[in-house]
């Protein structure tokens, strides 16, 4: 499993590198690798945990309407993910995934397509659509449309990767601490209200987001792969 | 080097298809390297005299 998150990050950061080198343009600023302000990714970081109940609400939804809907994978993952220490799971279940498909869906993608919604919208149905298994990519859905969010409102992708990150080192956590995914749970009025709390901090995180991050005003040209 | 001089960027079907070859690339490389993994380990029992099957040799 390892050897498998190894191999696709080179895929999916060398192809998406790639990509920019063979249209010319500078990587860096193509693919979004662009330093944020510290407050900035810390923030993005807590909106992205706070939003794990609501993850886990969506895996729970898509559990109940369609049980049988599913290949298991989230299952195979999470024991892969029980089963390693600590010291391997964060590297690779966290920081690697997030590195590698946040370069690839916000970089590649998401800043490939002009009008700000379709790209925001397109990237986090791909972006679900990349998880394959029907309950995980429900569970993608609120997290990849808060990264896409992320990463257009801040025009940076490491706010979006250190969210990615944060994200599923919360899950390691509390796979290893607690003994069970946290994206497993059921619909009960409690996972409810925790989702609605969660909810709640993730939005709070994201209006002070807007508020002191600075998009590139719209005649602002920036560098792009794509031929706009 | 500047993003507007000498880029040569590319269409919109180009990106489809880079994104469709590369998402399904990251894919195919991982299936390929985790059948890697299941034949490395299901080899490595054999040399102990333990035969296992494809789904005992899966790293979970």
């Amino acid at each position: 499993m390892t050897f498998a998150v190894v191999c696709s990050t080179l895929v999916l950061v060398g192809g998406s590198a790639a990509a920019a080198g063979l249209a010319r343009v500078p990587v860096r600023s193509a693919l979004g690798w662009q330093w944020p302000r510290p407050s900035v990714v810390l923030l993005a970081m807590v909106a992205a945990v706070a939003a794990s109940p609501v993850a886990g609400l969506f895996v729970g939804l898509a559990k109940s309407v369609a049980p049988g809907f599913t290949l298991g994978t989230m299952d195979a993952m999470n024991r892969q993910v029980a089963a390693v220490p600590v010291w391997l799971a964060v590297p690779v279940f966290a920081l690697l995934p997030g590195i590698s498909e946040e370069t690839f869906f916000r970089g590649f993608l998401q800043r490939s397509i002009r009008r700000p919604w379709a790209a925001i919208s397109l990237s986090t149905c791909m972006f679900a659509a990349y998880h394959v298994d029907p309950h995980h990519a429900a569970g993608t859905l609120p997290l990849g449309l808060l990264l896409a969010w992320l990463a257009w409102q801040t025009d940076s992708v490491i706010v979006s990767m250190a969210g990615h990150a944060a994200f599923n080192l919360f899950a390691i956590v509390v796979q290893h601490v607690a003994g069970h995914d946290d994206q497993d749970s059921d619909l009960t009025a409690t996972s409810v209200g925790i989702a609605v709390a969660g909810a709640f901090i993730t939005v709070v995180c994201m209006g002070i987001i807007a508020r002191i991050s600075r998009r590139p005003a719209p005649g602002q040209r920036r560098a792009t792969i794509f031929a706009r | 080097m500047t993003a507007d001089s000498t880029s040569r960027r590319f269409a919109t079907w180009q990106i489809v298809v880079g994104f469709l070859v590369i998402g399904i690339g990251a894919h195919a490389i991982s299936i390929a390297a985790s059948v890697f993994a299941v034949v490395v380990e299901m080899m490595r029992a054999r040399t102990e005299g333990v035969s296992l099957s494809p789904a005992d040799a899966l790293p979970w």
